[in-house]
């Protein structure tokens, strides 16, 4: 292997399949053996931290207010308490060195995208992602699932929390309550089969029906994940062909039959390699993924370390970088202290894009088609500006090598040699179509 | 926002004002600071705006058939009060009643400046918000993968010096907005600007790009002019980011060299749960938009056709949470002084028993189609060829009556 190919292996491998190479970050002479690496091992955040349970403390705070002032005061500490996950989220993608498996985690939780819109979503958002996707990165997609599927963040982004079956004992004495087939619908067709699969609307039903009963408890010791039975739908349910008994628990084994269907590793691989290849996937490539995820149950390591042995994936510049990529990118690249964490995730949000707030339950946009506006792209050019103004004092040739490497092209490199300011520089090298892609 | 307490007489009062005003302070503008549009106009007056509202928008909530005697049971606590009751529906000739969260709306009904469409069906019949969305924003028989608004805007002349056609209010291009025309932009901006001399470096460097080239150019060229005409537009203030927007598209439309279409969305109209609380404030907000974007269109508010879209209603019941379900038939507003209003057309497919899509929708009975095409037929004058370009191999017939 010649020097300049390495050169480029090592930028594509921070690039694409990490989040950006940092000013300080050591040159791996093996990228795929670095990136292989990652792969390995627990990761250090999962289930770290403080847990969902307080965030569902703080949420029914506000829910439960009885005085304006109380509601005003509970609002503020929830804010407060989101806006330091926010930050703290950041602050590790500055600095991670485990960036590809990071890369990951992103991925995962876009896919399994919750809105942090009301109380209990917002406090919950950040554990979320420590507690039900961290784990299960490099796990299997089952657990993945069903992680998910009991976590409070996603019962309550997509109402399977209100969701009682109408013939539960709970509704018979109530005089009230059904389904609501939010989470059974989303489920199906982002979370599993896809529309692909021609599931019916009596499938969804089924589904539905299924989950009821999974629901949260705010308060008290049983606070988090419960399943309520008395809200549980009686009587057998036939989900794509196959019959469950009725059971409060059949859930269990319905999303473990759903997360190991073949329909769903031909979702999942087609979104892993439009994320880590291109906008429009080989389907030869997406096959690779699929095999590698039918050979080991829904291994999500043996797939992500198909995607690193796709040759497509090697081929530098295909994707253009969403506004969570493009700025923390930058922070890396820059050597942004993680104090300025906070900064940066209200950047992300400016540029259109706020941390785990995606206004649909497919996520943010992995493909260019959104992002190539006009607007963005004078946001991010002001937003660079803004940025480079802060790193005055840092080497622009250092933070251009951490940044691109391989990746620099002689058009960028020409405009560059010809400021003379470090602010100049970083500006436009952060607007340039080198940097805007991954 | 006196308008909300006196509809009647806001939108005419609006429209009257405004307009004068409007014409002086643009005069100034193009004569004293942006000498490079004052040759510069669209070659048709004509001005279309475009409200997709994601999520599946609630017709039967919107624009509610009170005259339908199967409504009460199928919707009881999600029914405002009745029409002529405090805070009760604005009624619509007798049958359908507007939400009380839309009196600027409502306004323009009695000025003959609005009207609704209802049991409208979505091009592809689905429960899926993401197949729906990519239906209605493509059109389906595309296979350019384009959005048919930016066919559309590949339609329209235009004359240089001015912006692009079509214009997209945020910092996202959506696909209906996507496509082989250049569209420019305008988004909530946060930073100040680069200076002169790197801003044309940093447009040259990416002008080449085949992604972002276009994108990039169109917003360092299009910048100076949008900002001069919302400068020219007075205060947004106490305006949301949604009305705001409305707000600068109205301007851009109305401006000399302004574009002739604008799109934007907005979100949340997935009411799953807890409809009345949700859905109020999210409908106030897009009538609050329609004022704005009427104020500040003035005159050109004369020549405008603003049309809601959406990818499906929803249930016709109540879910188990106080909410509604993906459903199928919708409604669609169209508002603007171009449009011939006060009426609400469609063909009613009634809500009682058997009436229902699958038991739990309303059946959509016009295509939605249909209803953008007779828009782009009878106001943005497009001629049958040019209409199978922007919606190729339908099979649907453009709506006739709904321009004055």
């Amino acid at each position: 292997m010649t020097a300049t190919s390495n050169t480029m292996q090592v930028a594509q491998a921070f690039n694409r399949f990490g989040l950006g190479g940092g000013l300080t970050d050591a040159i791996p002479a093996d990228p795929v053996a670095w990136l292989n690496t990652q792969l390995q091992g627990p990761d250090p955040l999962a289930n770290s931290g403080i847990s969902s349970t307080y965030g569902l403390y703080l949420g029914n705070n506000v829910l439960a207010a009885t005085t304006v002032a109380a509601r005003a005061a509970a609002v503020t500490s929830l804010r407060n308490f989101f806006s330091q996950e926010q930050r703290n989220f950041i602050a590790n993608a500055l600095t991670t060195q485990t960036p590809f498996r990071e890369r990951l985690v992103w991925f995962w939780t876009n896919h399994f995208a919750i809105l942090a819109g009301g109380p209990v979503t917002t406090g919950t958002a950040g554990a979320f992602v420590r507690e039900a996707i961290r784990p299960h990165v490099t796990g299997t997609y089952t657990d993945m699932l069903l992680a998910v599927m009991q976590h409070p963040a996603m019962l309550v982004s997509l109402n399977n929390d209100v969701s009682v079956g109408p013939q539960s004992p709970y509704a018979q004495q109530q005089q009230k309550g059904g389904i609501n087939e939010n989470l059974a619908r989303e489920t199906l067709e982002l979370f599993s089969v896809g529309l692909a699969s021609n599931f019916a609307q009596a499938d969804v039903d089924a589904l539905a029906y299924i989950l009821t009963g999974w629901t949260v408890s705010l308060t008290g010791s049983t606070a988090g994940f419960i399943i309520a039975s008395d809200q549980h739908q009686p009587g057998a349910q036939t989900l794509l062909g196959v019959t469950y008994p009725g059971t409060v628990f059949d859930g269990y084994q319905a999303l473990s039959a759903l997360a190991t269907h073949p329909a769903t590793y031909q979702l999942l691989a087609t979104k892993l390699v439009t994320h880590f290849v291109a906008d429009a996937p080989d389907p030869a490539d997406i096959a690779v993924v699929v095999r590698a995820l039918s050979q080991s149950g829904g291994n999500l390591a043996a797939a992500a370390a198909a995607l690193i042995g796709l040759a497509n994936a090697w081929l530098p510049q295909t994707k253009l970088r969403t506004p969570l990529d493009f700025v923390v990118a930058a922070g890396r690249a820059a050597g942004t202290p993680v104090t300025y964490a906070a900064h940066l995730a209200a950047d992300v949000a400016a540029l259109d894009q706020p941390l785990w707030q995606p206004p649909f339950p497919n996520g943010w946009p992995d493909t260019a088609g959104r992002w190539a506006s006009p607007a963005q792209m004078m946001q991010r050019t002001n937003w660079a500006n803004a940025f480079s103004s802060n790193y005055r004092l840092t080497d622009p040739a250092a933070v251009t090598n951490a940044a691109l490497g391989g990746l620099l092209s002689t058009s960028t490199a020409s405009v560059l040699a010809r400021l003379s300011s470090t602010h100049d520089k970083l500006t436009l090298l952060f607007c340039s179509p080198d940097f805007q892609r991954r | 926002m006196t308008h909300h307490h006196q509809p009647a007489r806001a939108a005419s009062g609006v429209r009257l004002t405004r307009r004068a005003t409007l014409g002086g302070i643009g005069a100034a503008l193009t004569l004293a600071t942006l000498p490079r549009s004052a040759a510069a106009s669209v070659a048709l007056p004509q001005r279309l705006v475009v409200i997709n509202m994601l999520g599946g928008v609630d017709g039967l909530a919107m624009v509610v058939p009170y005259g339908d005697a199967a409504l009460a049971g199928l919707r009881g606590p999600l029914l405002p009060p009745p029409v002529g009751s405090a805070g009760g529906l604005f009624d619509l000739g007798g049958f359908y009643g507007l939400t009380p969260a839309m009196p600027n709306l409502y306004a323009m009904f009695t000025a003959n400046q609005a009207l609704a469409v209802h049991a409208v069906a979505p091009i592809v019949p689905t429960r899926s918000h993401f197949l729906g969305q990519n239906a209605l924003q493509g059109g389906e028989g595309n296979a350019s993968g384009s959005g048919w608004i930016n066919r559309l805007t590949g339609l329209l002349p235009t004359i240089g010096g001015g912006v692009e056609a079509g214009v997209v209010m945020g910092l996202q291009t959506p696909p209906i907005a996507q496509g082989a025309t250049q569209f420019c932009g305008w988004g909530p901006s946060a930073y100040p600007g680069a200076a002169n001399t790197l801003a044309a470096l940093i447009e040259t460097l990416g002008a080449s790009d085949p992604l972002i080239g276009g994108p990039i150019q169109s917003g360092f060229n299009d910048h100076a002019l949008l900002q001069g005409w919302i400068n020219a537009g007075g205060s947004s203030k106490g305006l949301s980011p949604f009305a705001a927007a409305m707000r600068n598209a109205g301007l851009f439309l109305a401006a000399s060299g302004g574009p002739a279409v604008a799109v934007i969305e907005t979100a949340s109209m997935d009411t799953h749960s807890s409809q009345v609380q949700r859905l109020n404030p999210l409908l106030s907000d897009v009538d609050a938009g329609l004022g704005a974007l009427a104020n500040a269109a003035g005159a050109a508010w004369a020549s405008t056709v603003v049309m809601t879209v959406t990818e499906f209603g929803r249930t016709a019941y109540v879910n188990g949470s106080g909410g509604t379900d993906h459903g199928s038939g919708f409604a669609m507003l169209l508002a603007g002084g171009a449009v011939k209003g006060g009426r609400v057309l469609g063909t009613w497919p009634g809500l009682g028993a058997g009436m229902l899509l699958d038991g739990r929708d309303l059946q959509g009975t016009t295509d939605i189609r249909a209803v953008a095409m007779g828009v782009l037929r009878d106001h943005m004058r497009l001629t049958p060829a040019s209409l199978a370009t922007v919606f190729p191999g339908t099979g649907v017939s453009p709506l006739s009556g709904l321009i004055a």
